[in-house]
């Protein structure tokens, strides 16, 4: 099935008066439970993919389909709904609020929608994300306080926490040493593993183009082989 | 949602060189704005007090003029118009007196005066202040409120002149004249009915206690003087005067009969040669040029009322209940005698109409007579003006007039007639106006036209000019508040833009605009709320501890003159404190408001250019 949909997507950017195209025309299907990275060299588009499936970001030309919504038919608050409950995000920089301490920012997300679980549930839910992530002797520190791969973890966590369809993760290793960056992947892997979440990696770490099940390898907007693997 | 305010309020403290600078400014902001304030406010309370207490009252009554005319003359241009005189005096005093929220009423005129110097020096001038000096005593506490350096003030029925200091010292100084109780001065007034000059015996010398006076001389200059004198040096003389001239005056005009006046053996140069003689002796004698200047001692410009609740809200009450009086009164004399009857007569040509018959309940039998005969007349102007004949009449009637329900009528039928009539026939009422003046060429006189004022007003132009320094004073205020508005947001923006990567974050995973909106109004609430109260705190202490020390205000300074005396006790009033709290929740929403807008248009995909 589906998760994620591109039909011949295209994507200009304005640099100053000159246009410069990102993506030149990409197709691409994600599948339910994908561990999958897209990788190519600096310049090659990766981000911008990334964010057109993350719905952070629209397309110049062509559809995006998200769990069966066209996201350029979306205005901003329905599309930032549809983010909420179907993408969760891992950045290369963390992004973690500073001034929440671990428990909170992995609590974050399920504050900005509706309550569907009651306070205790949740509770115990966010405890075994944090639990799973392995930093439940760390709950309330704040950010600064724990090291580059302690706060990817946390990052994992929150873009977990609301169960989402997909996670996109934009070169989640690039801040990290190369053990930490094995944990982290190892981490990802299993929950791939166990819990089905569709992954989608951006990178050119070789580590992480080792361990995806599928690679999209992207050059100068365009997907190379796209046959896919 | 608690997350929010939990962030913002972390923020808070996180970003300290932020709070710092957009909380320091609040805190000027609100500790000057409470001291501004709380100083303005007990200036101009204790400029009023002092003023109301030692010059105008609390209401101050005056003929209904349009040119500005306070208790020192005209604001521009001193002495230049007919001192106005209020009308129909005697049933207003009895109004006035018999009102249950007037303590006291006393009736005062002023207008400036020249000192007679010398024929080799220029007069100098001062402000005549006519009192009653019995009701101006217990009106004033004149024990507490002036300062009585030599001799004493006026004594009723008394003639004579109480000169301030100021106008003793510069006589003496500048004139070398000296000036004690005994002496007497020679004043000058100059009027529309002409140059009048009296000498007037000084009976003290005297200083305000409360009220000083420095850019406009009019209050140093003001000197207390008998009615007599000041209506004559102003040419106010008595205008209905029935009372028969002395004898030894007909006499004198009169000893001839018109018949001898007139007769062929009248021998003229033997008449005019007496009347000469007569007048010569007769100017030696001053007690008959003083009856043939006789004043009116009921002629006076200005009423000043000291109320029994002294409070602004009762103030204002009264005041409005006064003009209330005032206008309905004089604007039914003026209607009683034209335009009312005009109004009605249009309204009420039918004999069916229920108010023609209850004014024909009213009537004499007499008058229904004459009434039912002009309803016999098909012509309807001719009708009309039958019913404006009679019912003119009937106004003549005082029980008519004083009959509420049929004053009642004159009002509805005035609002019927702009009812029915949106387009009014002015040349209806133009032509019924004149043949009423044909058939009752009564006098126009209108009835009490006066003029309700408060204090501040009597006081001009002393009060308005510390109404214009208070102006200065917020303007100055205003630009403060401007350029903190600026720096603040200035501020905010610097940090919402630092904070793009942590914005577009909150977006990507799921925050709307709104959040963003709540989000950064949070925190600026929070720095306002938290600094702006420690501001107020401050400027309430400072305020509490000056209060208890007073401002010393130097004689003659311009502090003085905006304190109405020698220092200035500031105080807070709930007025200060809950007006400085919304200024400052303004502040706070304004400054924030285009640096949240800036927030709110930052996209998502910022998140990912975070470093």
């Amino acid at each position: 099935m589906n998760v994620i949909k591109l039909e011949k997507v295209k994507k200009d950017y304005l640099l100053g008066k000159v246009t410069v195209p990102a993506l030149r025309g990409v197709d691409l299907n994600i599948e339910m439970g994908d561990f999958m990275s897209i990788a190519g060299p600096s310049g090659s588009g990766k981000t911008t993919l990334l964010n057109l499936i993350g719905c952070i970001d629209k397309s110049t030309e062509g559809n995006i389909i998200v769990d069966g919504h066209n996201i350029n038919e979306l205005n901003d608050y329905d599309l930032t709904a549809l983010r909420h409950r179907t993408v969760g995000f891992i950045f290369q920089t963390f992004n973690l609020i500073p001034v929440l301490n671990i428990y909170e920012n992995v609590e974050f997300p399920l504050l900005l929608g509706k309550m569907k679980q009651t306070k205790k549930e949740q509770n115990e839910w966010i405890n075994h994300i944090i639990e799973a992530v392995g930093l439940s002797d760390r709950k309330k520190h704040r950010p600064n306080e724990l090291s580059g791969g302690q706060r990817q973890r946390v990052a994992i966590a929150r873009a977990l926490v609301t169960q989402p369809k997909i996670v996109l993760a934009d070169e989640p290793t690039a801040n990290l040493d190369s053990a930490t960056s094995e944990i982290i992947i190892d981490l990802m892997q299993k929950i791939n593993e166990n819990e089905k979440t569709t992954f989608v990696f951006s990178t050119h770490d070789p580590m992480i183009v080792n361990m995806v099940s599928k690679v999209i390898p992207l050059h100068d907007g365009l997907i190379a082989n796209p046959s896919g693997v | 949602m608690p997350v929010l305010l939990k962030i913002a309020i972390r923020n808070v403290f996180a970003h300290k060189i932020k709070t710092l600078i957009v909380g320091s400014l609040i805190f000027i902001g609100l500790f000057l704005m409470v001291l501004g304030n709380s100083f303005l406010d007990s200036t101009s309370k204790g400029i009023q007090r002092a003023y109301s207490n030692s010059v105008t009252g609390e209401i101050a009554i005056l003929k209904n003029i349009d040119f500005d005319y306070s208790l020192f003359g005209t604001w521009n241009n001193i002495g230049n118009l007919s001192v106005p005189v209020l009308p129909d005096l005697k049933d207003t005093l009895t109004f006035l007196k018999n009102h249950q929220d007037i303590e006291v009423v006393t009736p005062v005129s002023s207008n400036m005066l020249m000192v007679n110097t010398g024929e080799s020096s220029p007069d100098f001038w001062i402000m005549g202040m006519a009192v009653d000096p019995e009701s101006y005593r217990s009106f004033f506490d004149i024990e507490d409120t002036l300062i009585l350096l030599e001799g004493r003030f006026l004594n009723p029925g008394e003639e004579g002149i109480v000169v301030s200091s100021f106008v003793a010292e510069y006589l003496l100084d500048y004139k070398g004249i000296e000036v004690h109780p005994g002496d007497s001065l020679l004043l000058n007034g100059y009027s529309a009915n002409g140059f009048r000059i009296r000498e007037v015996p000084v009976r003290g010398i005297f200083e305000y206690q409360y009220v000083k006076g420095d850019i406009y001389p009019m209050l140093p200059r003001t000197c207390f003087i008998d009615q007599q004198n000041f209506n004559v040096l102003n040419g106010i003389v008595s205008k209905q005067d029935d009372t028969p001239p002395p004898q030894e005056i007909e006499d004198l005009l009169f000893n001839d009969s018109m018949e001898d006046l007139f007769s062929e053996t009248i021998e003229i140069g033997t008449a005019v040669n007496q009347i000469e003689t007569d007048l010569e002796s007769l100017l030696g004698d001053m007690s008959v040029r003083h009856e043939l200047s006789r004043v009116d001692n009921s002629d006076w410009q200005w009423l000043l009322l000291s109320l029994k609740n002294k409070d602004d809200a009762s103030v204002k009450a009264i005041r409005a209940d006064l003009e209330e009086y005032f206008n309905i009164s004089y604007s039914s004399f003026r209607e009683k005698n034209i335009l009312r009857p005009v109004q009605i007569a249009e309204t009420m040509v039918s004999p069916q109409d229920p108010e023609f018959s209850y004014i024909s309940s009213l009537l004499t039998e007499k008058e229904k007579k004459s009434l039912a005969s002009s309803l016999l007349v098909s012509d309807k102007s001719a009708l009309t003006t039958q019913i404006v004949s009679i019912l003119t009449s009937f106004l003549e009637r005082e029980e008519l007039y004083n009959e509420e329900a049929f004053r009642g009528i004159y009002f509805s039928s005035i609002t019927k007639n702009l009812l029915h009539k949106p387009q009014k026939d002015y040349e209806l009422i133009r032509r019924n106006r004149l043949i009423l003046e044909e058939i009752y060429p009564f006098s126009l006189s209108p009835g009490p036209d006066y003029m309700v004022s408060e204090w501040w007003h009597a006081a001009s132009p002393m009060s308005t000019t510390t109404v214009a320094i208070k102006a200065v004073m917020n303007f100055a205020l205003i630009i403060i508040f401007i350029v903190v508005i600026i720096i603040i947001m200035n501020t905010l923006i610097i940090s919402v833009m630092e904070r793009t990567g942590e914005i577009g974050t909150m977006r990507a995973i799921g925050g709307q605009k709104r959040f963003i909106f709540y989000l950064f109004t949070l925190e600026t609430m929070t720095i306002s709320l938290i600094f702006g109260t420690l501001g107020m705190l401050a400027g309430a202490f400072v305020i509490t501890i000056l209060g208890r020390m007073g401002i010393p205000a130097p004689d003659g300074s311009i502090l003085q003159m905006i304190a109405g005396g020698n220092s200035i006790h500031p105080e807070l009033s709930t007025w200060t404190i809950s007006f400085s709290f919304f200024f400052m929740l303004f502040v706070g929403i304004f400054s924030s408001l285009y640096p949240v807008i800036y927030a709110m248009k930052i996209q998502p995909v910022e998140a990912m250019r975070q470093e």
